[in-house]
């Protein structure tokens, strides 16, 4: 299996605010991750309400798809200006549109169709990159490419946020170089993407007098150094697998967490290091067994109760975003938090899924954990970690 | 020093090993063996594939036949029994 090599990974996120007495947002940011790339498409529907949503959904839903399924940027910029309506009083077309395209390798693509300008940081520098201008089916599509950096962040917006206090604070709005002054005294350089964008809504929020006179979207990417987490679960099939697959988990550019009793016993053996656990967690009522220790593994745990905690943890994040941000906050030292916590840190995930069954597990009668019901649950738990931005790899030994 | 070591696998576990390690923990206060005894952690002893109760080994040595319901009786036999 040949991989390209994977320089950078990318934390994106984004956030809106609607404009006053609107319960949807015409503004629509899609994020999509596949193999090699990110994809955010930003697109703000002319109007607002309904039809401003609906557009933006389409457009950006389409954009990302597409990118996401392979087709290079410039074929979908000529197929989505193609195909995108023109409003029959305004004869404008329907919805604008900011494209940004990271690969692991850290080519980055950007395309914007009318829309404000992308600031781009590097170490609280703005960049300004040369922008082509291509027409392209009688549209003006600004194309920019570059090699991004760890550390790197990019911000894109709706107009919203660049008419922030208009006729109220200023008469003509912030405009673009205020953004990007603020940008740069506001944030620093250990600010998430999410975070990016909260302070900057919180601004412009601020500048509206809490009273938004249009939809306001910002959509930030920050480039992080690539590292892959590796999770060894169960045993291999072929003991004389051990030594290679252990040996694969050390290599982890990430964190490198063991999940079994027989796994962690696994990797100890093949270290050559001690394995301890600490009764403590035991004392102090946790519902799940405790954690082990092994030097240079960074969380060691038990499997499949932790695992089916974990994912429980899980699916309530993907629903909850304050609930997933408490979680990497929270001081909850059981295995299954430990375990959530790591992943929820992490941009890249492996799963080393072991296939051998394990002879521990016919003993508990009442609690029947088959292979398949653990692969089942390693799968939903990578899904759902995929929604929530990382990569995920499964191997099966 | 006697070393009490209690398996704490994902099959003990369920069967209530974790039960086991509080009740043991509270029997050294009430007894006063907290210099006597040293209580652990441990990990699979094969007790679970050889269906022979829970996984407890006293001084490296495993002991049968310890359910969730027989433990603090049966277990405080054996550390007395080893203390005197």
């Amino acid at each position: 299996m040949s991989r390209m090599t994977e320089r950078i990974h990318i934390d994106a996120a984004w956030r809106s605010l609607n404009k006053k007495q609107e319960e949807l947002c015409g503004d629509r940011v899609q994020i999509r991750r596949s193999d090699k790339c990110m994809v955010m498409v930003l697109a703000d529907g002319l109007g607002s309400g309904v039809k401003a949503n609906i557009l933006s959904t389409l457009t950006s839903t389409i954009i990302s798809e597409m990118v996401n399924s392979g087709m290079p940027l410039e074929d979908v910029v000529e197929t989505i200006t193609a195909t995108l309506p023109v409003d029959q009083e305004r004869q404008v077309a329907y919805s604008t549109f900011t494209i940004i395209q990271v690969f692991y390798d850290g080519n980055v693509y950007i395309a914007q169709y009318d829309s404000p300008t992308i600031v781009i940081m590097r170490s609280y520098q703005i960049l300004h990159p040369h922008m082509d201008t291509r027409v392209i089916n009688g549209k003006e599509i600004h194309i920019m490419t570059m090699k991004a950096q760890p550390g790197d962040l990019f911000v894109t917006f709706s107009d919203g946020v660049l008419w922030a206090g208009v006729g109220m604070v200023f008469n003509f709005g912030w405009g673009q170089q205020e953004v990007e002054n603020f940008l740069q005294e506001h944030v620093s350089s250990r600010d998430s993407a999410r975070e990016v964008s909260r302070i900057l809504l919180a601004n412009v929020n601020y500048l509206y007098g809490g009273l938004p006179g249009d939809d306001s979207t910002v959509g930030a990417i920050r480039i992080i150094e690539a590292k892959e987490t590796r999770v060894m679960v169960g045993p291999p099939s072929g003991q004389d697998q051990d030594e290679e697959i252990v040996h694969r988990l050390m290599s982890a550019s990430g964190y490198k967490i063991c999940c079994g009793g027989t796994t962690s016993q696994i990797v100890s053996r093949v270290l050559g290091r001690e394995l301890t656990t600490d009764i403590t967690q035991i004392l102090a009522n946790s519902d799940v067994p405790p954690k082990g220790f092994i030097s240079g593994v960074d969380l060691v745990t038990e499997g499949v109760l932790t695992l089916q905690k974990a994912g429980r943890i899980l699916q309530r994040a993907v629903r909850d975003d304050d609930f997933a941000e408490g979680l990497l906050i929270s001081h909850e030292e059981d295995g299954a938090s430990c375990l959530v916590r790591d992943f929820l840190r992490s941009s890249a995930i492996t799963f080393m899924v072991g296939l051998s069954d394990n002879p521990a597990h016919d003993a508990i009668d009442y609690s029947p954990i088959s292979l398949n019901a653990k692969i089942a649950l390693i799968e939903e738990i990578g899904d759902n970690l995929k929604k929530l931005g990382k990569i995920i790899r499964i191997e099966k030994y | 020093m006697l070393e009490i070591e209690v398996c704490i696998g994902s099959a003990c576990y369920v069967k209530g090993s974790n039960k086991v390690v509080q009740d043991l923990n509270q029997m050294i206060q009430s007894e006063g063996w907290q210099d006597k005894v040293n209580l652990k952690g441990a990990f699979c002893m094969r007790a679970c594939q050889n269906h022979t109760g829970l996984g407890i080994r006293i001084n490296g040595e495993q002991i049968h036949n310890i359910t969730m319901q027989n433990a603090a009786e049966t277990l405080k036999k054996e550390i007395a029994a080893r203390l005197a």
